[in-house]
């Protein structure tokens, strides 16, 4: 063969080569590596069609539901799928992701992403962070590039690379992969985890005073930016049609001034919810229907601890049972095992959290090999 | 555009497909200029008004010069048999002072841009003018020092006036070395960008091997210690332990950087059919100052040498005091007629690293670096028959292994005093940092900071200690067998293999890199100088 045309090829091989170690070590040991990508992993291997009801939003929601619990009480499947610091513009494209393999009666939103700042921090609409757990689970596509474009319209080609291909943004951090492996393999194996997507901390926030303030009536607007893409959202769910309701879970409301505006920023968020015709429930208005102490029941000021976690559980399954979900008992035997499953593992878990935090142990509980393990060997 | 970019290596890539495939063989040298020109407005529209200022004057002095040599070399022959030797001489002297005007007036105005731009703000301080905010322009530093050292060499004989400007364009604004050198001779690098290039599939192979090392040392090493590094500046912060492995990170880090940047730029060069100069040759295995000044940054050093300390230790100055010296009572003893020899060359070395020093900056951290490399190497031209007659005395083995090995951790050390200079944000603060490395030291406090404040991650520390590792295993293996020997060994091998090679090292370099959303191409280090 001529040497150039060899050489040529030699080239291409190479390229080939690396293109293919690159896929292969970005699916296998770039994914998966924090709770937020397993949550939204062990989603996808839910039995099709198996949810009644999906929940779409962040942290406070995670830390705030029990579905296991839920489906013991009042017979519905649910998923929180979320991610930490999920701001409003993250919504649609979860939806879509949610609905990929699901068709929930009802879709339970919280309004807490759309009061986030304008920038690109911890809370901020361009916080690069939940966009990368939530895209890292997305199967490279069209669509995922459309994604990208539309989340990221501004951002350079290498930054869209790093979201298209999670091996661009934890190439180096190979002191995990092995980590990362375990975990994406149950994943890739089709497995789903008892936890549910719950997350929590087996701690108990001591505030500063014991009383909800309760002086946060009234609203207080929230960033053009967010407003913008919040009615971009409603819009969207109205053209496909999609059954949703918005609900602010409640927080511990500090005395901190940046804090104390949230439940006016989210009802400000709950009157153009309600001029789009959709619901919006306020939850923090009703903490003491819900029977929630700030001393209790929270493990930092915007997180439920697993006691408020149950109070919220209960409170709010029954009302959704009462106003939004028809027949929700499934006769399907490998769904009822699975959930029945599930709220036994509720069960340890709940002791499990309540015995740490009897001895002031402070531990995260969350989707992984690890947790599952440890709540299952103390148990036994 | 930073050379570790993706449109860097794009615009690369593109300049390689129009110059090889360039049809007028004799213009090729064309594209180069185009490219190393359009390269250069990339970086700022307004700067390239300086380049052709430099090029132009030093065209223009080169061209002056070369014709009075020329001119007075045929009158000379011409009046061979009618004039005396005297006249001869005195007619040659006329000649060359107007060439020395010709040449200074040229470095006045060409210094004297560079000057302005690294000193007018240090002197509009002191004499309480109203500072500007001045960018230095991309390179200025190198191709001046460049272009003068051509035009010295044309002076000289050593190399003859170009006459085409735009060919001259090409050597000042050569893209490649325009960031940070090497600072290159017009003998050895003019005709090679003249000359036609064919593609050559084995330039090509060795220039993809230097480029993957160079893009490893900036990417895995350099640019992830760098953060750590800059931490060295809040050393008041700071304990001992923690500021002596900031140090030592800065030598591994600086050296990286540095010779990474030359790396890539050979490697294009390479690429293209043209051969630039080393730069560095293992300077961590130097067994003294001197040598490790002719190890690190070769071509600044040969500049110097060839420009300022000969014409400094050969001058007719420099005689005089030897040889007044030497008449002197002190010069007729042994130690006297050593010093009264070596004394013109120290004084000139001193001189040579007080420039050096100011060629980094005008802070007074620089004039500090510049004096104790100058001082020790003094010192040590001085006193080596001292340091002779204590090795006799003590029954030393110069030539053995833990002599050798004695004498590179003295280098190091010296060497790391300069780079505390370099790394403190003043002279004075060099001096905090060097007495709390002393009298600061705290194992525990180190390993606090290093979680907090130092700013290195896990896989950052496991990264850079495996970079270190193979760059040290690299400097030995090209210590005892010089530069090439990696590659034409790996050349001498099967072809699956040499792929095999290269293919590890594209994904050593995908795995370990610094790059991604976050990370900016890192500066290079001397590219500010």
């Amino acid at each position: 063969m001529n040497k150039i045309v060899k050489r040529i090829l030699l080239l291409i091989s190479l390229l080939i080569a690396l293109l293919i170690a690159v896929v292969l070590i970005s699916n296998l040991f770039c994914k998966a590596a924090s709770f937020d990508e397993r949550r939204l992993g062990y989603y996808e291997n839910e039995p099709k069609n198996s949810m009644d009801v999906v929940f779409i939003g962040a942290s406070e929601i995670y830390a705030g539901w029990a579905p296991g619990l839920a489906y013991k009480e009042y017979g519905f499947t649910s998923y929180p799928y979320c991610i930490s610091a999920a701001p409003v513009t993250l919504w649609k494209p979860m939806v879509q992701e949610a609905l990929k393999n699901q068709k929930p009666q009802l879709i339970v939103v919280d309004p807490y992403g759309a009061v986030y700042n304008d920038d690109n921090g911890s809370f901020g609409l361009d916080n690069p962070a939940p966009k990368y757990q939530f895209l890292n689970m997305v199967p490279f596509s069209d669509k995922k590039i459309k994604m990208v474009n539309e989340l990221c319209p501004n951002m350079s080609t290498m930054g869209k690379m790093s979201y298209l291909f999670p091996f661009v943004k934890h190439h180096d951090n190979y002191v995990d992969f092995i980590d990362n492996f375990k975990s994406s393999s149950e994943i890739r194996q089709g497995k789903t985890s008892p936890l549910k997507g719950m997350r929590t901390l087996t701690e108990i926030y001591v505030p500063a005073n014991n009383t909800f303030d309760m002086n946060q009536t009234g609203t207080y607007p929230i960033a053009p930016a967010a407003e913008v893409a919040l009615k971009d959202f409603l819009r969207y769910c109205r053209n496909e049609k999609i059954n949703v309701e918005f609900i602010h879970f409640p927080v511990a409301i500090v005395e901190d001034p940046d804090f104390s505006l949230i439940n006016k920023m989210c009802n400000y968020a709950g009157e153009i919810i309600e001029s789009y015709g959709y619901d919006y429930i306020n939850l923090q208005d009703r903490v003491h229907e819900i029977g929630l102490s700030k001393t209790e029941d929270f493990y930092q000021p915007s997180h439920l601890n697993v006691k408020g976690q149950k109070k919220v559980t209960r409170y709010l399954g029954s009302l959704l049972t009462k106003n939004e979900l028809k027949n929700v008992r499934t006769t399907d035997k490998k769904i009822t095992s699975e959930w029945n499953n599930a709220y036994n593992f509720y069960e340890k878990y709940y002791k499990y959290a309540c015995n740490n935090m009897a001895k002031l142990k402070s531990e995260y509980l969350q989707d992984g090999l690890e947790t599952v393990s440890k709540i299952e060997k103390r148990s036994n | 555009m930073a050379i570790t970019s993706v449109s860097f290596l794009i615009f690369v890539v593109a300049l390689m497909i129009v110059y090889f495939a360039f049809p007028a063989k004799k213009y090729q040298w064309v594209v180069l200029l185009v490219c190393s020109y359009f390269f250069y407005c990339y970086s700022g529209w307004k700067f390239p008004i300086f380049m052709i200022v430099t090029t132009v004057t030093t065209w223009l002095a080169g061209r002056a010069i070369g014709a009075k040599l020329a001119s007075a070399k045929a009158t000379v022959k011409a009046h061979k048999e009618d004039w005396s030797k005297e006249e001869r001489k005195a007619f040659k002297a006329k000649a060359e002072k107007a060439n020395r005007w010709i040449i200074f007036a040229t470095m006045l105005l060409n210094f004297g841009i560079l000057a302005f731009f690294k000193y007018y703000n240090f002197f509009a301080q002191i004499a309480k003018l109203p500072m500007m905010e001045l960018i230095l322009p991309l390179g200025i530093s190198f191709y001046t020092f460049q272009s003068m050292g051509y035009l010295v060499d044309v002076y000289r004989g050593d190399a003859e006036a170009e006459q085409n400007v735009f060919r001259f364009a090409l050597f000042v604004s050569f893209f490649p070395q325009i960031i940070q050198g090497p600072i290159s001779q017009h003998s050895q690098l003019a005709h090679q960008l003249y000359e036609p290039h064919k593609p050559e599939w084995i330039r090509f192979k060795f220039g993809l091997e230097l480029l993957l090392w160079g893009l490893f040392k900036k990417l895995v090493i350099a640019d992830r210690a760098a953060a750590a590094v800059a931490m060295a500046g809040d050393y008041n912060a700071l304990g001992g332990t923690t500021l002596f492995f900031l140090t030592l990170l800065y030598a591994v880090q600086l050296y990286a950087d540095f010779s990474a940047g030359i790396d890539i730029i050979r490697a294009i060069a390479q690429m293209l059919g043209i051969d630039m100069i080393q730069n560095f040759r293992q300077p961590y295995f130097s067994t003294s100052l001197t040598d490790y000044w002719n190890r690190w940054h070769i071509s600044l050093g040969t500049w110097m040498k060839n420009y300022i300390f000969y014409p400094l230790a050969l001058s007719g100055l420099a005689a005089k005091m030897t040889a007044s010296m030497e008449k002197s009572a002190f010069g007729r003893t042994k130690a006297g007629n050593h010093i009264a020899k070596t004394l013109p060359g120290a004084l000139a070395s001193m001189v040579v690293f007080i420039v050096v020093g100011m060629w980094h900056g005008s802070e007074d951290k620089y004039i500090m670096f510049g004096l104790w490399n100058g001082m020790i190497i003094m010192l040590a031209i001085l006193l080596k028959p001292c340091m002779d007659w204590l090795n006799i005395k003590l029954h030393i083995n110069v030539d053995g292994k833990l002599h050798r090995h004695f004498r590179i951790i003295r280098t190091w050390f010296f060497v790391g005093v300069g780079y505390i200079f370099d790394l403190a944000p003043s002279a004075a603060g060099a001096w905090i940092m060097m007495k709390k490395m002393v009298c600061d030291q705290n194992i525990s406090t180190f390993i606090t900071q290093m979680r907090k404040p130092i700013p290195l991650e896990l896989y950052d520390c496991v990264n850079i200690f495996l970079g270190t590792v193979i760059l040290f295993i690299v400097g030995i293996v090209r210590e005892r067998s010089g530069e090439n020997t990696l590659r034409v060994k790996l050349n001498s091998k099967k072809t699956w293999m040499q792929w095999a090679v290269v293919f590890a090292a594209c994904l050593a370099l995908l795995l370990m890199g610094r790059y991604g959303p976050g990370f900016t191409p890192g500066e290079f280090a001397y590219a500010q100088f």
